[in-house]
């Protein structure tokens, strides 16, 4: 316990000595009166590193050590052997394949949708809003309701493949790869798209009107109106929903776990399903923190590069200097 | 420059001392001896929390009637991730004192860490504990001679279940061997019907036809030879022929093109064959329970059921089963109340709780089971002639072959679920299969 | 914004609007009819077939499995899930977007390698954290993890709508001699209201859905939470559907009452996250 004293010890110190810094710099001119300090972020900081990365760190420790997670049968440290399974193992390239495929395909997917079902809600008809508040519904069904009730819809035999066999050929959606993932895009996209109209058509209602006005009195059309108006105004709250999207898609695996268990042959084996199978159904918690890790340098590198690409990195207002 | 050394030098000693932290709290309990940390007077049972629970509720409120230190019932969720709870707290104050178990493996590694009571101890002292049980099911938990596991709930061998209609409208009897059921499969999918429903998205429903074909074909006994890491047993000619009598199932439709989209949980097969678009269903003795409550009328009138097919040439002995053993249920090494647990356990062979269990439609692995069946006034005639199958099957097999996903370490668990579910879709031939399995199967190591 | 209201209806937008709200729909009336459905009703009749039974069983075996407690545990942990994001994030993403600290920079990066620890990788270290600080099997010991985890996204929300703050309005009013603590509470949180209502949104999803944290950092029924109550209805081959569905319906409305009546002002507050 004590060390753990020691820790904040230290990085309490440490934020005070960034605070005294940012003091200094404050002096320099007028500008910088009123911005925050470091000393703002230090409660967030403290606590989710407290309750995140330190559990983290451990993951980073049991990536060298072989552990079946009975807690008396402690870890034993086994080097770098987890690692280089990483690096022969044929599963790993095909389900970083397979993730990506379904985080690429999630994003093309669910923005579109957010942003037609957002500025159509957006309008103030009534029933729209009627409309609306029943697309809110997918966001509060429990996975395990959802797999079930999507099992159930698209079974061969008795649900939408059978009544509609134009549209699903012989109904074995689960039994090839590309449609299986199209299955599990497609459940994401029924559950996940309600909270992104939800954003968007707050977005799109702050858009302010003059803009539309002022295209309407060029003669611009609606078609045009969502292109040259909506859209760019819209372009901040794509990236932000981009990046729930992307989070999203590479953590949760239930619906795989349920509906597909990985198949057809390992095609919907995604990371964190893999991650899931090696540490809690095999018990091998060394390997299973090594994908878990995999999968954490992943997301931080497509997040960092979305945030890079978009300017979404910019500490400052980007009002800025304007 | 100089904060950003700052900034790893901070993190460098935080992650030092998470470390620490972690694994000081990670070694802490020790395998053996009772743990004074744990509550006083009472006795922690981690209930697997689905609707059979309720049995288990009720004998720890019998017990709680007399004793002194409480059983106090923890409703852990009945799936995938009960053992991971169970895990994850053994060894701190607020384990349980007794959790369920599915057999050998899966005990194996709790096992090697000491962290599950042996109960010889305890049978030496009450004879019953061992005796009251069906031999083959009790010794599903002795390892090396020692036994850890008093069996629990229902008895689950696998055998056909079948719809009465739909054999009648196609003029077929149900089949009694291998040949049968190629044969009748041609007939039936002819006019239209899947002949065997399987929930191949589930994975260990295709399981359950590997067993039966290895079982008639080589025997149980060469199966868990090869479950034990014999690789011949995988290469063998009897195994080739086994893989070969599937895929002429598999190839002649017997199961339908599209069972790679069927679900157990969702009803998909139930619907299957309560409805009459399925013949046969191979599947567990709760599909009786599932069957009733989905569909109560098909079960009273047309729900039939038959072991499961010999077959001609086979080298199995007659009679072989698979399946599901039981559960069972483990003490915890450090419990702070071993002549309590001992105690309630008995209760697990106690006449109530044999009626409870048959209530909900499982067979308890009690010697008992079988006059408790016939005795017991409250189940009606039906029931009573399907827990007399169930029963006598178990009874009368030479073997019972555990499922192999629950044989095989738990490491290759998920493995063996694929390569099944691979060779069934066709994206494994035989050979790789065979070395599939021999993979999966090889002792030491992984 | 009168214009959104456009003088012509737009019908293309409207019949894609219905057609989408119909591919909704059709799960969620599968689930209220399997919930109104005895087991035998709901098999027979298929997953598309019209409703042939009207029951309220189901739901009187979900109260009687005592889903009303779980329920009033579930929200619990979301308000105070959503209360302690309240207090961090805001305070942490005004220094983000405000600050000149290059430790904050640093922290920035933190926050994007926290975005995708899931939450099974650290629920092992996490029991062992929650029970050595003696939280195990109580509410508190779910909410602290399950606010830590939402973190680093509610906080890249926040700042998307942070950094929409007009430069001028912050000179202006330090011109005023504010310091930070009024620029925070009378300039920043007001008008990233959107962020804020977003950030409410989604941690309080993410806390009314947990699963795997309340599974595993709780063991009694006094504080079992509805998601992991589900588990009741099932065996351990089979599910009980239409009493499944019924507890699902349970934990659905409560949540969604709460939305019907909070719709407005949330829609008012997400008007510009990351938008003007």
């Amino acid at each position: 316990m004590s060390r753990v004293v020691t820790r904040e010890h230290v990085q309490t110190r440490s934020a005070a000595s960034f605070e005294e810094r940012g003091d200094i710099r404050r002096t320099g001119g007028p500008r910088l009166t009123g911005r925050p300090g470091f000393l703002w972020s230090v409660p967030a900081v403290l606590y989710f590193s407290v309750f995140a990365l330190l559990p983290l760190v451990f993951a980073v420790y049991l990536s060298f050590t072989k552990y079946n997670g009975i807690r008396v049968a402690p870890p034993v440290f086994v080097g770098t052997a987890n690692w280089e399974r990483l690096f022969s193992d044929p599963g790993i390239a095909q389900s970083i394949g397979v993730t990506l495929a379904l985080v690429v395909l999630a994003v093309v997917t669910q923005i579109p949708l957010g942003v037609l079902t957002g500025v159509w809600a957006a309008g103030r008809q009534r029933w729209r809003a009627v409309v609306v508040a029943l697309y809110f519904i997918p966001l509060l069904m429990s996975t395990a309701a959802v797999s079930v009730l999507w099992g159930s819809l698209l079974d061969p035999n008795f649900g939408l493949p059978a009544a509609l066999p134009w549209l699903f050929g012989d109904g074995n959606l689960l039994g090839r790869q590309w449609s299986a993932i199209a299955v599990i895009v497609f459940i994401y996209l029924w559950g996940a798209s309600p909270l992104y109209t939800l954003i968007f058509q707050g977005a799109a209602r702050g858009i302010p009107a003059v803009l539309y006005q002022a295209a309407q009195i060029d003669g611009a059309g609606r078609a045009r109106q969502f292109f040259s108006i909506t859209l760019p105004q819209l372009r901040n709250t794509i990236v932000t929903t981009t990046i729930l999207i992307v989070v999203g898609t590479f953590t949760a695996f239930d619906i795989i776990l349920i509906l597909t268990r990985g198949g057809p042959s390992n095609g919907t084996a995604i990371l964190p399903f893999y991650m899931y199978q090696q540490a809690f159904i095999s018990f091998d918690l060394g390997y299973g923190s090594v994908i878990a890790l995999v999968l954490v340098v992943l997301c931080a590198i497509v997040s960092l590069v979305m945030v890079r690409l978009t300017g979404y990195d910019k500490m400052d207002s980007s009002q800025e200097g304007i | 420059m100089n904060r950003r050394k700052t900034f790893l030098r901070t993190s460098g000693v935080a992650a030092v001392a998470a470390v620490a932290l972690l694994t000081s709290a990670c070694s802490g309990g020790s395998g053996g001896g009772a743990n004074e940390s744990r509550p006083d007077n009472e006795l922690h049972i981690a209930v697997y929390g689905d609707a059979a629970a309720s049995a288990e509720q009720a004998a720890a409120d019998r017990f709680n009637e007399t004793s002194d230190v409480k059983v106090v019932v923890d409703s852990l969720p009945g799936d995938d991730t009960y053992p991971t709870a169970v895990r994850t707290s053994l060894g701190t104050a607020n384990a349980p004192d007794i959790f369920m178990s599915w057999g050998a493996a899966d005990i194996q590694q709790l096992v090697d860490a000491g962290a599950i009571l042996p109960l010889d101890d305890f049978i030496a002292q009450v004879p019953e504990l061992k005796s009251s049980f069906l031999p083959s099911v009790f010794d599903g938990e002795v390892i090396d001679g020692v036994s850890y596991g008093i069996p629990m709930r229902g008895v689950a061998p696998t055998f056909l279940f079948y719809n009465k209609s739909v054999l009648a409208d196609a003029g077929l009897e149900p089949a009694a061997s291998w040949d049968d059921l190629v044969s009748q499969s041609a007939t039936l999918a002819d006019s239209g019907v899947i002949p065997v429903a399987l929930a191949g998205a589930d994975k260990w429903p295709t399981q359950m036809w590997f067993q039966y074909a290895f079982a008639r074909q080589i025997g149980n006994e060469q199966v868990a030879k090869g479950l034990a890491g014999d690789a011949e047993v995988w290469a063998s000619d009897g195994s080739k022929k086994a893989l070969d009598d599937l895929s002429g199932l598999i190839g002649d439709g017997a199961f339908g093109a599209t069972f790679d989209s069927v679900g157990y949980s969702n009803q998909g097969t139930t619907a299957l064959l309560s409805q009459g678009k399925a013949a046969y269903e191979l599947m567990g003795t709760w599909n009786y329970a599932t069957l009733a409550a989905a569909d109560p009328t098909f079960a009273a009138e047309d729900l039939g059921w038959i072991a499961f097919p010999s077959l001609d040439g086979g080298e199995g002995k007659a009679g072989e089963i698979a399946g599901n053993l039981s559960n069972y249920y483990n003490v915890a090494a450090d419990t702070r109340y071993p002549e309590v647990a001992r105690d309630f356990l008995k209760e697990l062979y106690s006449d109530d709780f044999v009626k409870d269990e048959l209530a909900l439609g499982n067979l308890p692995p009690t010697v008992s089971a079988g006059d408790f069946i016939a005795a017991d006034t409250t189940i009606d005639a039906q029931k009573k002639e399907y827990l007399t199958f169930v029963f006598d099957l178990v009874q009368n097999a030479p073997s019972f072959q555990l499922s192999w996903d629950q044989t095989v370490p738990t490491a290759s668990k998920t493995g063996l679920q694929d390569a099944v579910a691979g060779y069934f879709n066709g994206s494994l031939d035989s050979a790789a299969w065979i070395t599939q399995m021999q993979a999966l199967t090889a002792p030491a190591g992984q | 914004m009168a214009t959104r209201t456009l003088a012509r209806p737009n019908w293309i937008g409207g019949s894609f609007a219905v057609a989408w709200l119909l591919i909704i729909l059709l799960p969620v009336y599968l689930m209220v009819r399997a919930a109104l459905e005895s087991r035998a009703a709901y098999t027979s009749g298929g997953p598309l077939a019209p409703p042939t039974e009207f029951t309220l069983e189901n739901f009187g075996l979900s109260f009687e499995l005592g889903f009303g407690h779980y329920l009033l545990n579930a929200a619990i942990i979301t308000v105070g899930t959503v209360a302690i994001v309240l207090v961090l994030v805001p305070p942490l993403a005004y220094a983000i977007v405000r600050s000149r600290s290059r430790g904050v920079k640093t922290v920035f990066r933190l926050l994007l390698i926290g975005l995708a620890i899931p939450a099974q990788v650290v629920v092992i270290p996490l029991y062992y954290l929650i029970n050595s600080i003696g939280l195990y099997d109580s509410l508190l010991g779910v909410i602290l993890p399950t606010a830590a985890f939402v973190i680093p996204l509610t906080t890249l929300i926040l700042t998307g709508s942070m950094r929409e703050i007009n430069n001028e309005l912050y000179e202006a009013i330090s011109m005023d001699g504010a310091g930070p603590i009024r620029t925070f509470f009378t300039l920043v949180v007001p008008l990233s209201r959107g962020g804020i209502a977003t950030i409410i949104v989604y941690s309080a999803l993410n806390a009314w859905n947990g699963f795997l944290l309340p599974l595993i950092l709780t063991r009694s029924p006094e504080v079992m939470v509805a998601t992991v109550g589900l588990s009741s209805f099932r065996q351990q081959y089979s599910v009980n559907i239409p009493g499944l569905m019924s507890a699902v319906i349970l934990t659905i409305i409560p949540i969604f009452v709460v939305y019907l009546f909070a719709r407005r002002s949330l829609v008012a507050g997400l008007m510009g996250v990351g938008g003007k």
